[in-house]
This record gives structure tokens, sequence and C-alpha cells, in this order.
């Protein structure tokens, strides 16, 4: 080896460690490249730490650049990813305190498998052989979408008719999915067809823009693969609250520190299962008696949680934490949502009986007002299911009781199903939405009168205010959002787009940003949040990191950050196999970029 | 025209004819919710005695009972609140028996012909004709 080649060895390796050094920093700036060397435009990429239990996320802008700042250190990963590609995947060493130059360049799929795998439920889903989408899937998204993604990797495998059969079985008897016979035959022989394990091709846009690229997406895993967090509740220490109904578990996430903090639920005299213990509750999951649903806050700072198992409001001091618990009454049953009003009123749905309870925490007076039935059918159902549930209670976890059920003979729309609430800011009117029996309704918080209104799209699930008293409610059956003028009683629609041909989306929850004004959404058929801006009336996407995205319920931060939880129902089908907190926020990626790209 | 040369009254054919199509309708609920099966056997059971003119002590009974058990439910649900939990083990156990007793099709036929047998003489005297051929027969 001559001096020249060994100096040239000498200084290479000299650039290497140079290079090496270089990349040992926990914050990251770059760009990101298709294989071809175009930039890509609304790419991911996202930083894990070493336990990969948390993750932060910015989107590429037009040129393909991205900028991140996070606190992790150690063996962390980058990982870019975007739709039609290949992740690309590094694994650095690092420091807090150094900024490292990364561009990264998505990979082509290998295989038409890999391709295929790599794209979200509603592009499986989508191509379901419904005889009639119109007429035949309703019940598919009522009584599957409703709990979970289908399409996904883990409910998307080959299965017979007997054994998709089974598996609906499964689902009514351990989750109360109210398919009929008739219902259940169409949905297995349609998901026998159209589930074949072959790979799929489809094109998916998440629409880049330039207002990804100004937003940064943070997730803390939390539980196990079989945690069911579902509220996410920011109080007013700034800590997000996770509602694990399976575990009767609160989560509390600290997330400047990352730290999360259990609280157990007190014990009850309950069964596991609580008042639904004659159903066949999926082991694991759901090892609870009181099935903690969803949070709010009275000014007292005291958190109010109803409890769905247990039909028990209960309140917990976040600073004491002690619980308190307040029985509903006999016959309640599924206390959902929960808001507060501006007396510190407590006021909540209860999703099974059909009734709308309100709690005054100074008083301690429960009072439960019983809803329109919408029909005779609806009326019988819902005055029945309380006994036929305590018949079922006495033999525990075998789901005798469904052959009483008149869900069997007339389907899903044997119950109105009250679902999502909320307080008016301008009169202090209580509105709520009834997802089955597709109405909205208002009551008057002085007379309690109650009056009604059809929507003209069905599957209105959780509804909000915003500050000039329009409610904002989630279409999920139709894949829509809706508004309603309370002054004018008048409805519009707007249907969101896809992010692929003859897909549809399942809008959950949203909230309402109060500076902006802008409407964020869960769109949990295609692992994306949405924001919705009034204004423009147009629909930006912004992907989850994070496969098989389902999330709940939307509370926001005092500094800006949209906040729920990813909550697949079972946790181990999310791509990591935990569920998670996640947060975004749509300014934190622009900070980044101003702080690292000069 | 009957063995014994009566004819079968109107009346009776009716209620036969309305307890087997509750059987039939409840039957037909009862291949997708299985436990309507019973109430459909009930029904049949109760169309087949009026048919037959048999056991008309048995056939009230089921009746009253579907009846009671039946308003019992309901006046418990409605009314129970100071029972606390027991309240609906209470209207579970009337549930099932009112479910035993022929179900909500059960009442809606029985009542009118509970009505019936206390005043059309021709329906009692259908219960009461064999009754009255036995007594005959002992004579």
């Amino acid at each position: 080896m001559t001096i020249a080649s060994r100096t040239m060895i000498l200084y290479a390796a000299a650039m290497l460690g140079a290079a090496a050094t270089s990349a040992d920093a926990a914050s990251f700036r770059g760009r990101v490249t298709a294989p071809d060397g175009r930039p890509a435009f609304g790419a991911m990429v996202t930083v894990m730490d070493a336990s990969k239990e948390r993750r932060e996320t910015v989107y590429t802008g037009p040129d393909g650049s991205y900028a991140i700042r996070t606190p992790f250190a150690g063996t962390i990963s980058v990982r870019a990813r975007m739709a039609g590609f290949d992740d690309i995947v590094v694994r650095r060493m690092t420091n807090a305190e150094q900024t490292a130059d990364l561009d990264l360049q998505l990979k082509s799929f290998v295989t038409p498998q890999a391709a295929s795998d790599a794209l979200s439920a509603s592009a499986f889903n989508a191509r379901l052989p419904w005889p009639s989408p119109e007429r035949d899937r309703t019940a598919f998204v009522q009584e599957c979408n409703y709990c979970h993604q289908v399409g996904n990797a883990t409910t998307r495998i080959p299965r017979s008719h007997a054994e998709w059969m089974a598996e609906l079985d499964k689902m009514e008897e351990g989750l109360l999915a109210l398919l009929s016979r008739q219902q259940k035959r169409m949905v297995a022989s349609v998901l026998t067809k159209g589930f074949d394990g072959n790979p799929i091709v489809a094109y998916q846009n998440y629409g880049a823009s330039v207002e990804q690229s100004k937003a940064k997406v943070r997730e803390w895993q939390v539980g196990d693969g079989f945690t069911f967090v579902h509220d996410a509740y920011v109080a007013r220490d700034q800590n997000v609250y996770g509602i694990d109904e399976g575990h009767d578990v609160i989560w509390v996430l600290d997330r400047s520190s990352g730290k999360i903090e259990r609280l157990a639920l007190p014990d009850s005299d309950l069964p596991r299962g609580g008042h639904f213990s004659g159903l066949k509750l999926p082991i694991g999951v759901f090892t609870g008696k009181h099935g903690p649903h969803s949070m709010a806050e009275t000014s007292d700072g005291r958190l109010w949680i109803t409890n769905s198992l247990s039909s028990t409001l209960m309140s917990l001091d976040p600073k004491t934490k002690v619980f308190k618990t307040y029985e509903v009454g006999a016959d309640a049953l599924y206390p959902h949502t929960v808001r507060v009003d501006k007396n510190d009123v407590v006021w909540f749905t209860l999703a099974v009986s059909n009734q709308i309870g309100s709690f005054d925490p100074k008083t301690e007076t429960m009072t439960l007002l019983d809803l329109p039935a919408n029909g005779i059918i609806r009326w019988i159902s819902t005055s029945t299911l309380p006994v036929m549930m305590r018949i079922g209670s006495w033999f525990p976890e075998r789901a005798w009781h469904l052959n009483i059920s008149t869900h069997r003979i007339f389907g899903n729309q044997v119950i109105p199903m009250p679902y999502g609430i909320d307080v008016n800011p301008i009169d202090g009117s209580i509105w709520y939405a009834k997802l089955y029996a597709n109405m909205i309704g208002r009551i008057d918080p002085k007379t309690l009168e109650i009056t009604e209104w059809a929507t003209p799209m069905k599957g209105p699930r959780r509804p909000r205010f915003d500050k000039d008293g329009v409610l904002w409610i989630p279409a999920f059956d139709e894949g829509g959002l809706m508004r309603f003028d309370t002054k004018t009683q008048t409805f519009e629609t707007m249907a969101i787009p896809p992010v692929g041909e003859g897909e549809y989306e399942t809008p959950y929850a949203l909230t309402i940003a109060a500076q902006t004004g802008d409407i964020w959404l869960a769109a949990n058929n295609s692992d994306r949040i949405i924001r919705f801006t009034p204004s423009t009336k147009e629909f930006l996407s912004f992907p989850s990191p994070t496969r098989v995205t389902v999330l709940r319920d939307f509370s926001l931060t005092r500094d800006g950050e949209v906040c729920s939880t990813s909550s697949n129902l079972p946790a181990y089908a999310i791509e990591d196999g935990r569920a998670s907190f996640i947060c975004l926020d749509p300014n934190a990626g622009a900070s980044d970029r101003a702080a690292l790209v000069k | 025209m009957l063995p014994d040369g009566n004819e079968r009254p109107l009346i009776v054919d009716v209620f036969a004819a309305l307890l087997g199509f509750a059987a039939i309708l409840t039957c037909y609920a009862g291949l997708s919710a299985h436990g309507f099966l019973v109430p459909a056997a009930c029904l049949l059971l109760l169309a087949f005695l009026v048919w037959a003119g048999r056991a008309k002590r048995v056939l009230i009974g089921i009746i009253l009972a579907n009846v009671i058990a039946g308003a019992g439910q309901d006046l418990v649900v409605a009314l129970g609140e100071d029972l606390g939990r027991t309240k609906l083990d209470i209207a579970g156990v009337l549930l099932l028996l009112h479910l035993l007793c022929g179900g909500p099709l059960a009442a809606l036929v029985g009542l009118p012909l509970l009505a019936a047998m206390k005043w059309s003489k021709t329906l009692r005297s259908w219960f009461d004709r064999r009754r009255g051929a036995v007594i005959g027969g002992a004579e």
C-alpha cells in the first residue's frame, strides 16, 4: 500500500468519523426523496426513542425538506414513510444536544405483497364485494367499524364463511355488535369473498400540503397489547388523561417529561364486566368492572368519569388521586360521553338505556331523563334491555340472554343510542346525537323540554359546538361532516374526501380549536387526522405515523396541541402492538424548521 | 262436523287461528333469536287447547300467568326504583315467566280469549262439552 493510498484511507475514515459524530444528535434535518431522486413532498419523518415507546414526527415540505427536534438520546431510529413507497429506517446513536444532517431516500416496494401490506384498511374494505354498497354496507360500518378497523393486517386474514360467522358471533356475544342473523350471514359472505389474502393495488393520496409541513405529531405508547384506552382528556393541569375502559385504569401523561402514571379505579362489588357480565367480553381486553369511558372537568378541578359497565359516575381529584363513586340508577345502562355546563352540572348520555343523566356535584343530585324512543320496536327493546342484561348476569359470560334480544330479529336499529353530547355556549342548552336513530336533540336546561331533528347524514356520533353556537357533527356512517345552525335550525353537509378511489371514511369524533375555528376530525378508516377550515371549507389530511390509528375523543391543550388516543380494539392490531396517546401540534413543525434550518 | 256430531264454533276457529298465527310469527323470530322458540311452543299449545276444547284450567292459568307476569314486569320496571338492584332481578324472573307462558302475543290474543270465555256461552260450552260428554257417559 502506498503512502497516498494510506492517506486516502485515513481521510475517508476521518470523514466517516466526522459524519458519525455529526449524526450523534437528537435533532435532524435534511431531505427526503423518492427512489428516483425527486423530492418527497408530504413524507413523514419519524424519530423513535431507544425503546420505541415515544416517537415524534414531522412532514416534509414541497422540496422534500424536514427538520425535527426531539428530546431523545441514545440509540434512536429515524424512519421516512410516505404512501406509495416503502419505508426507509436508519438507526443512530445520539445525545440530546446535537443536530445531524440526514437525507433519506424512500424505497420502491420489492413485491406487490409489500405494496399491498402498506395500504390502510380503507383500501381493503373499499374492495369488499357488497351486492349494493348503499344498502348492504351500512350494517357492516355500524357494527364492525364502530369499534375497530376491518381491513387492517389483523382483520383481513382470509377466513372461511364458517370462520367469519364464528368471528361475528364473537363480536355479538362479546361486544354486543347488533347484527341480525341475516345481516351476519351477508357480512360473513362478503368478508369471505373480499379478504382472500391476495395483494391489492391501490393508489392512496394523503394530500401533501404546506400546512402539513408546519405540523408535528407526538406519540407515547401506553399499556400493553390488551389496553383499551378510550377517550383522552386534557385537564387544567395540562396532563393528558387516558381512560382505559378495559382495565379500570386512568393513564396520566405528562407531555413535557413523557412520564405516564397509572391510576387504578377503586374496586366494585360487581363481577367482571359490571352490568354486562352476561356477555363474553373479550378476555384480556376487558378485565375490569367499571369500564371507564369519557371524562370532563368541573371548575373545582375535579374530573368526572362515566363508567360504562358499572353504570356509575366517578369523580377524581387529580391532586389527591382520590376517587368517589356515584350510582346512576338501577336500570340505567352504559354512561357514555360526559360534558360539564357553565353551572358545573355534569351531563352525560346513557347509550343503551336511551337516557340523559345530569349530576349536580354541589347537591350530589342525580337526575335521569328518558329520551323519545323513536319507534315502537326501539321502545320495546330499550325498556327490556336493562332487564335482559340482568338476566344475562345470572349466567356470566355465556351470552344466553341474547337469545331473547330483538336485535337478532330486527338488526341494529333496535335502540336509538344517544352517543355524543355537548353544551351550547350561547344558551346553555344540552345537545346530543343519537347514533342509530340518526337524530340530534336539544334539552332545555330549565324546562328539560326535548326537541329532536333527523340528521341528513347517517351516523351522528360525537358532536361539538363552536363558539358561535353552531353544532358540528361527524357523520360516521356516511363519511361526512354536518353543520347545524341552532338559530336557523338548518343543516349543511360536507363529504370528507377519501384517500383512494372507492374508499370511504369513518369520522368518529371532532374538536374545534378556539383560536382558529378549525375543526379536527378523527378519520379512522385511513389512519389520518383531518382538519376542516369552515371559512374555506377545505379538508386537509395529516396522515398518522402509525398504521391502524383509531382515534377516540379529541381534547385540546392550552398551547394548541390536538390530543387523542389511538385505541383500536384490540390494541395488538395496531402497527406496533400497543395503544398510544397522540398529540398533533399544527405549528411545532414550523418551529423546529425555524430553529434548525438557517 | 266433529266425530261427536258437534260443529266447531267459528269463535273457536278464530281464536285457534290467531294463536296459531302468533305461534308461527314467534317461531319465525325464534329462528333468529332462539329463545323465542319457547313462547312459540307455548302459543302452539294454547292454539291446540282452544282448537280441541281441552284443559280449560290449564289454558286460563297460562294466559293469566302470562298477563300477570308481563304487567308485573312493566310495573316493577316503572315503579320499582326503591328496590335497587333487586328490581331488575324481580323484573327478570317476571320476563322469563312471561316468555315461558307465550310472550307478548299470547297476552294480545289471550286477553280477548279470556273475555270471550267469560261472556261467550258458545266458547264456554265448547270447553265444557267434553266434561258434559264424560258426565253424560257416566250416567
